[in-house]
């Protein structure tokens, strides 16, 4: 990691001394590693890696797959992603989705270096060096938090850097240096008066700009879509007494569920937001096992055979199925022909219309208890 | 000669651009939506819905670019040649043969390659947006470059992939990216010399704009969002341009934006000589959910209470269902093509009045529809043979999160998770706003619609690799092909030698149907 820091410094570098054009010191992509916690595993190449192709095929039937790897995530933040897709008609099998969110977590995790750009060019967006950053961190705080404020978005003494232009179009110092050194207003003096002006910035060194302009960033990159900072907060507002009268009356939970069978100590298994997502909509969990729930169909054909089991696949032409044997039967819809379809999880699509916001929170909070 | 022929008919296309809103090209798709109007529509009967089953391929085409795909634009069709794209990639067709007659490729300097809507096309010039922000001008007979205009800065996360609409001598271009919390726009170029003619801001820049009393400040206001996501329509009578308009930002975490934040999530009508606004009506007030309003504000001219009226009909991400007289923005119509929880009714402007409750919250709101919306960019299409607005639709239910609860949210402090999701085709009846029926598939992926004189409706299933033909009036499934990906575009249908195709784009392959007869 220290190697890939100093790499990216010195290169970067180069640009911040010579005031080159934008982008030229864009930083190599990092070696990507495994997942942090990992040290010492073998690497992963997004490109060669043999879990890539199941990724680039699910994803891609929408969006093109360097889309979605531009912002690094955590597992979970991962695993969020790929079952939002799946609410949204993602298609694959449960193990294809475990290897996608595997080889995601893997190849493009928060231990894995630096962001594998888009079809990166000269004026894409610069990179981040986690540890530049966090060296820009002080400094910040000594030269810059009084007036622009902690994050960096601005207070009434000075402009919301995070949508200031200079930062924005900065590549690695390269025109926030040559700002500061020159242009930056004079900063007033603590206790003498907003009159009163103290140094510029002429003296910062290149490295100061530089750990400065990464500082930034970060901070830009703060408000992106997905950032790692963006988590869920406390779900934790329900009353668990309201919850168990919701889940043994009106939710009518009762029929499928038991909070000492099932549901027994799965607020311990599960933390408040799974359970919150679990709950309204299972379908988006991968199952595997033999005890996992699956939507079946029992088809019956023109000519009076009766096929039953897991669904495979289905329109307006044809059904398939695997059979009792674990055959599997593709059978072309006619008129004659009779399509039952069976969704174990049809009770809580139901729910979905009728449930309100604070049976929800109600409900998180019995499940919770349910250690 | 092919192309000195190619040429000279198009001069005469040009010529012969429709006057009237509703004047229909048959021997080619020229516009993104086919025509000025956004229907989707054609009067073509040789292929209908008495004879559909025998419709098969007369020839695919795979983009000749690896990765390039899906195919998310609709193509053009001029003079028997079809003019393709994806993010930094044109290629002219042999609309008879799928033949690749040339390719142009932008060697690009970045932004975001999520997808490109499609070319436009004036004479003998083929315009079109790269993800790095430039409006290109090419030569339509050998795709070599005229032109290009930067209309966008990479460095505020814009990007480009709307297809530029042609009104007389304006190319007429949107943007689009919502990362950062920057301004939308939509502006107009020289088509010969590619110079900027004028910029319309969606969101006020400055104290005193119209609009700006509906944001809590300036600066919230110029960094309000609002995207152009969209080709606009337009209206040569009236000569107006209908401008649809995205999310204002910060979208999800909203707290520092009280107010309507005009003019996002909005339809705007725009006079394409100097964009100046004559109307607008917001389909989203203070959208809190990512839902924009950039969906094909489709015209047509027909009978409502009695009256010929000059109409403008919405099939809104939000849910809801807008018919506007297009001369002035009036509602006519309002109502929910899916169930919706977010809105209180509509107001007395037909506006939908958010319920305060359904906004995001930390501890999680369920909400329907989700992000993706009740329907998205997939165009939607209008029939003036049955009057019922087709639009690819989702019931879809997700749990609304705030991530960032300060003060002074930028950017994405939330976002919806999870979800269930029930796609659908909704033929909505437009005197009334009721849907007259609706077709479900199993599976989800919203396509885009195309109608026919022939009571076709032509579409994606759902299934993921069917391209399918529906009964326009009923919604009965008559016809499909497997196409092998989730039909990524909207369909198109022209004639030529006296043969109707009916082409669709489905991932990295274009798919041409003909009768076999």
């Amino acid at each position: 990691m220290r190697f890939v820091f100093i790499g990216i410094i010195a290169l970067t570098l180069g640009v911040a001394v010579s005031g080159q054009g934008r982008g030229r010191g864009a930083a190599p992509p990092g070696q990507p590693r495994g997942p942090a916690g990992q040290r010492g595993s073998p690497p992963v190449n997004p490109q060669t890696d043999p879990r890539a192709p199941t990724a680039r095929r699910l994803c891609g039937v929408c969006h093109p797959f360097e889309t979605i790897v531009a912002i690094r995530r955590t597992k979970a933040q991962w695993e969020a992603t790929v079952e939002n897709m799946i609410g949204r008609g993602a298609r694959g099998t449960n193990a294809e989705f475990t290897t996608v969110i595997d080889f995601l977590s893997e190849a493009y995790g928060l231990g894995g270096g630096a962001p594998v750009r888009m079809a990166a060019g000269p004026d894409d967006k610069p990179l981040v060096d986690p540890r530049a950053s966090e060296m820009g961190t002080p400094l910040y705080g000594t030269e810059c938090l009084a007036c622009h404020g902690k994050d960096a978005r601005g207070t009434p003494a000075g402009p919301n850097l995070v949508r200031s232009l200079n930062v924005l179009h900065d590549r690695y110092g390269n025109t926030l240096g040559p700002y500061l050194r020159t242009s930056h207003p004079p900063v007033p003096v603590a206790g003498r008066g907003a009159a009163a002006t103290g140094p510029k910035f002429e003296a910062l060194t290149n490295t100061q700009v530089l750990l400065l302009a990464h500082f930034l960033r970060d901070r830009v990159n703060d408000t992106l879509r997905g950032a790692p900072m963006f988590k869920p907060g406390n779900v934790l507002t329900g009353d668990p007494k309201a919850g168990a009268a919701y889940f043994n009356g009106e939710g009518a939970c009762t029929q499928c569920h038991s909070p000492t069978a099932d549901l027994a100590g799965v607020g311990a298994r599960l933390d408040p937001v799974a359970l919150q997502q679990r709950f309204l909509f299972p379908q988006t969990a991968r199952r595997t096992g033999p005890g996992a729930k699956v939507v079946t169909v029992t088809v019956t054909t023109e000519s009076g055979e009766t096929l039953s089991g897991p669904l495979e696949r289905m329109d307006d032409f044809t059904v398939s199925l695997r059979d009792a044997a674990g055959n599997y039967r593709s059978v072309r819809r006619t008129a004659g022909t009779h399509v039952v379809k069976n969704d174990p999880f049809a009770a809580h699509v139901e729910l979905l219309s009728r449930i309100t916001d604070k049976n929800i929170h109600d409900v998180v909070a019995y499940l919770e208890s349910l250690k | 000669m092919i192309r000195a022929a190619l040429v000279l008919s198009l001069l005469v296309w040009t010529l012969q651009a429709p006057s009237k809103v509703d004047s229909v090209p048959t021997d080619g798709w020229p516009t993104y939506n086919g025509d000025f109007t956004g229907r989707r529509f054609s009067p073509l009967t040789r292929v209908n819905d008495r004879n559909v089953k025998a419709l098969g391929l007369g020839w695919s085409y795979r983009l000749s670019a690896p990765n390039a795909g899906p195919i998310k634009g609709t193509p053009l069709v001029v003079n028997g040649v079809v003019y393709l794209t994806a993010p930094d990639h044109v290629w002219a067709l042999d609309a008879r043969t799928g033949r690749e007659l040339w390719h142009f490729e932008n060697k690009s300097k970045g932004g975001i390659h999520i997808g490109n809507r499609g070319v436009g096309i004036r004479g003998d010039s083929v315009f079109v947006a790269t993800p790095d922000c430039h409006l290109v001008s090419l030569n339509i007979k050998d795709g070599t470059e005229r032109w290009r205009k930067t209309i966008c800065d990479l460095d505020l996360y814009y990007y480009a992939s709307a297809a530029p609409i042609i009104v007389g001598n304006h190319v007429i271009a949107g943007v689009s990216g919502d990362d950062l919390d920057v301004p939308g726009y939509v502006q107009s170029h020289d088509a010969d010399t590619g110079e900027m003619q004028w910029r319309w801001y969606v969101v006020p820049q400055k104290k005193g704009d119209p609009g700006f009393d509906t944001w809590p400040n300036e600066d919230m206001a110029k960094h309000g969002g609002g995207m152009t996501w969209q080709p606009p329509t337009y209206d040569p009578e009236l000569n107006l341009i209908y401008v649809t308009t995205g999310n204002p930002q910060p979208v999800i975490a909203f707290k520092n934006r009280p107010g309507a934040n005009l003019f996002t999530a909005s339809i705007v009508a725009l006079n394409p000589d100097d964009g100046t606004m004559k109307w607008y009506f917001q389909s989203s007030p203070n959208d809190t959910h990512d839902w924009d309003a950039t969906q094909t504000p489709v015209l047509f001219d027909a009978e409502f209470n009695g009256q010929p009226r000059q109409l403008l009909a919405q099939a809104s991400r939000n849910g809801k269902f807008f018919v506007l007289d297009r001369r002035d923005g009036a509602a006519l119509v309002t109502s929910d093509y899916v169930v919706t929880n977010w809105a209180l009714g509509f107001d007395k402007k037909g506006e939908p009045i958010p319920n305060p409750a359904k906004n995001p919250m930390v501890d999680g709101v369920l909400v329907t529809p989700n992000q993706g919306g009740a329907t998205n960019w997939p165009p939607p299409s209008f029939s003036p043979k049955t009057g019922l607005f087709y639009v690819s639709a989702a019931q879809a239910y997700s749990v609304w999160y705030i991530y960032d609860a300060g003060d002074n949210p930028q950017g994405w402090g939330g976002t919806d998770r999870g979800g269930w999701s029930q796609n659908m085709v909704q033929a909505v009846d437009y005197k009334t706003g009721k849907v007259r029926w609706s077709h479900k598939w199993e599976g989800g992926g919203l396509s885009g619609l195309l109608s026919t004189a022939g009571n076709l409706l032509f579409t994606g299933d759902g299934s993921g690799t069917n391209f399918v033909a529906l009964n326009a009036t009923t919604g009965d499934p008559l016809w499909h092909a497997g196409v092998r990906s989730n039909v990524s575009n909207g369909p198109i249908t022209y004639t030529l030698d006296g043969q109707q195709y009916v082409m669709v784009g489905a991932g990295d392959t274009l798919w041409a149907f003909v009768m076999n007869e």
